[in-house]
């Protein structure tokens, strides 16, 4: 087991650049999500651990060595597919041993092994199946156990789960955790889903065409998102992002939206008068008919969804929509005016210019 | 009424259908029929030859055509020759197809080389005849084996190197792919991941490839003399005495067998859904 070092990685296809000078540490035994929209190169850049495409410029170290040279099995690096790929002509016993008889171990130990992993993954009764007679999640589940049998120094997984339904994947999410916890692998792990990052990182990459945006916990990335695309990207439902001006009234700062509404701005905040931002706030970090605020502001309800024991209000703000993650019980319907303000501590400011935090 | 008719209209096409099967198959019957008559009734038969109906069946033919030395030294070189062909054909055109399929060339790119490979079959043979002779005299392989083998693969190869080459680009990398990561190398991934799972297009490439070194005249008839083949034995059956049908019906039957076997063992081997569910959906 080791940590993977990436540093200042270019990949380019043809002459189209798809990843800007790369770099980042993962340490030994480290579950790291790279996360992003689609395209932004995250599975690249996880093929190009794998070996499966060429660097460019730059190089990955694995521990203290260079593997830049080094083909896919000289890596001792295994990995899972999103479409599983598993050899369809072999049954699953040999599709998880598959790698081992590359490297001719022996017969018993390989036995031995595929039992294990076949265990823990609840294969036991599979071994002598095809691939073409196995549902979608025991694919999934032969996958990775031809990846855990081979005990390599790191897992890679790309998008591993987005072809399972949703059950399925809060099953297996749980699972790729157990494992993770019982063998201490340093893996790397790539999906589009950000509720997937957040729930199983140690630390989430976040990647947008091609550059790193911020690398942190998933509190990190939660509660201080470096830029807005940061703030936008993680989180269900999204920030609410609104346009405009610092303005200064009664010596307290306000941000004025495009309908004119005034914002209080936290005291701390680095704005200056007249410049203009983005003002961020996240659909739960919201007062409803709060009776000390003095700033809140009068809306009305569009529309309503309930989830459960909340439910997400949709007003509009002039021509912007706002979002917000309320309890049921304040029972906003559409049609119903109330009154809302931001949390304070809760509130984010971007440049408008650069999308960078202030 | 409806159901009358398209029953009505099925009929129709059911029998134009055998009718134009049992036209197409006439030739092959009136061999069968020939191979078992005696010389004096080929043309004189009523009906459409029949045995026992039209005729008296014999086995005279049969008996002296497959007690003569030349008949088991045209089947033994027919058999030989297609067969080697066709191995080395797949030995060599393997690894071509799936270069064109997996890598990028540049100069020349994999459009050109693929095409380059398709136009060893629309070369004329005559153009090409000429010069095998010149050479395989200058360096004795004229009037062997080996030197119709090395010919006949040359000629077949481009079948397997373009049908097997879209199969393997039809087949996801990802599996190749996993097999590398697993420990194989590109090689190994390609002996064990690719080549496996086109063994029905491999197959029915051999087949075609198998076919075309078998009825091969023209470079025999050119480029052998005491090595002929089955093709040249049955057109010995013309000489000076007039063609003798009933000896080239029983050696254009013996030039079926082999095929025909193999066509129908070939049969359990093209096995579709090979690669579902190795992929997802």
């Amino acid at each position: 087991m080791a940590g993977l070092t990436l540093n200042n990685l270019d990949k380019f296809y043809g002459k189209t650049q798809v990843l800007f000078n790369v770099s980042l540490t993962i340490e030994d035994g480290e579950f790291i999500v790279l996360v992003g929209p689609s395209g932004c190169g995250k599975s690249t850049l996880l093929r190009m651990i794998a070996g499966l495409e060429d660097i460019d410029k730059g190089e990955i170290l694995l521990g203290e060595k260079i593997i830049n040279k080094l083909a896919p099995r000289d890596r001792n690096v295994s990995m899972v597919f999103q479409n599983y790929a598993l050899y369809p002509h072999l049954s699953v016993a040999k599709n998880i041993s598959f790698s081992l008889r590359m490297r001719k171990v022996e017969k018993n130990v390989i036995d031995q092994k595929v039992k294990e992993a076949a265990e823990i993954l609840g294969l036991t009764n599979l071994l002598t199946r095809l691939p073409r007679n196995l549902s979608g999640g025991e694919r999934q589940r032969v996958a990775m156990g031809r990846a855990i049998v081979r005990e390599p120094e790191v897992f890679l997984f790309d998008e591993p789960l987005s072809n399972l339904d949703a059950k399925l994947r809060v099953m297996m999410r749980t699972k790729i955790k157990e494992i993770h916890h019982a063998v201490k692998t340093t893996t790397v792990y790539v999906t589009h889903d950000q509720i997937e990052a957040m729930t199983m990182a140690d630390k989430i990459v976040v990647l947008n065409e091609g550059h790193i945006e911020q690398v942190g916990s998933p509190d990190d990335l939660y509660d201080r998102p470096i830029n807005s695309f940061v703030a936008s990207f993680i989180g269900s439902p999204s920030m609410n992002q609104l346009s405009g001006t610092v303005v200064s009234q009664k010596g307290k700062k306000y941000f004025q939206s495009k309908n004119n509404s005034l914002f209080l701005l936290p005291e701390n905040s680095n704005v200056k008068e007249g410049q203009k931002i983005i003002f961020g706030f996240r659909p739960e970090h919201v007062d409803i008919n709060s009776s000390t605020s003095e700033d809140a502001i009068k809306v009305k309800v569009k529309v309503d969804q309930p989830t459960g024991s909340q439910s997400l209000v949709f007003v509009n703000l002039g021509e912007e929509e706002l979002c917000f993650d309320v309890l049921k019980s304040y029972s906003l319907k559409p049609g119903k005016e109330f009154k809302m303000n931001p949390q304070l501590q809760h509130i984010h400011t971007f440049d408008i210019e650069t999308g960078k935090r202030i | 009424m409806n159901r009358n008719q398209g029953t009505l209209l099925t009929s129709i096409y059911t029998i134009l259908a055998l009718a134009i099967t049992m036209i197409f198959f006439f030739p092959l019957w009136w061999s069968i029929s020939n191979s078992l008559r005696i010389p004096k009734e080929t043309f004189t038969v009523t009906g459409v030859g029949i045995p026992w109906v039209n005729f008296t069946p014999t086995l005279g033919n049969w008996q002296s055509q497959l007690s003569t030395p030349e008949a088991h030294r045209a089947l033994y070189n027919s058999s030989f020759i297609a067969f080697a062909s066709t191995a080395l054909a797949i030995i060599v055109g393997l690894p071509a197809a799936y270069a064109l399929a997996r890598f990028k060339f540049y100069i020349p790119p994999n459009k050109d080389i693929t095409i380059w490979f398709i136009s060893q079959r629309v070369l004329p043979p005559a153009a090409a005849v000429v010069p095998f002779f010149v050479i395989f005299n200058m360096i004795g392989l004229y009037d062997t084996k080996f030197g119709m083998i090395l010919v006949q693969t040359t000629f077949i190869m481009p079948f397997v190197i373009v049908i097997v080459r879209q199969t393997f680009i039809d087949l996801p990398i990802e599996l190749e792919e996993a097999a590398m990561v697993d420990g194989a190398t590109h090689i190994g991934a390609f002996l064990r991941v690719a080549v496996p799972l086109s063994v029905p297009a491999i197959v029915a490439a051999s087949l075609i490839m198998f076919t075309f070194a078998w009825n091969d005249y023209f470079f025999v008839s050119v480029l052998m003399i005491k090595n002929f083949t089955l093709p040249i034995y049955i057109a010995g059956g013309v000489d000076s005495r007039g063609v003798q049908f009933w000896f080239m019906a029983v050696r254009t039957m013996i030039a079926i067998t082999v095929p025909l076997i193999l066509c129908l063992l070939a049969q359990r081997y093209i096995v579709r859904g090979l690669t579902l569910g190795a992929v997802k959906g």
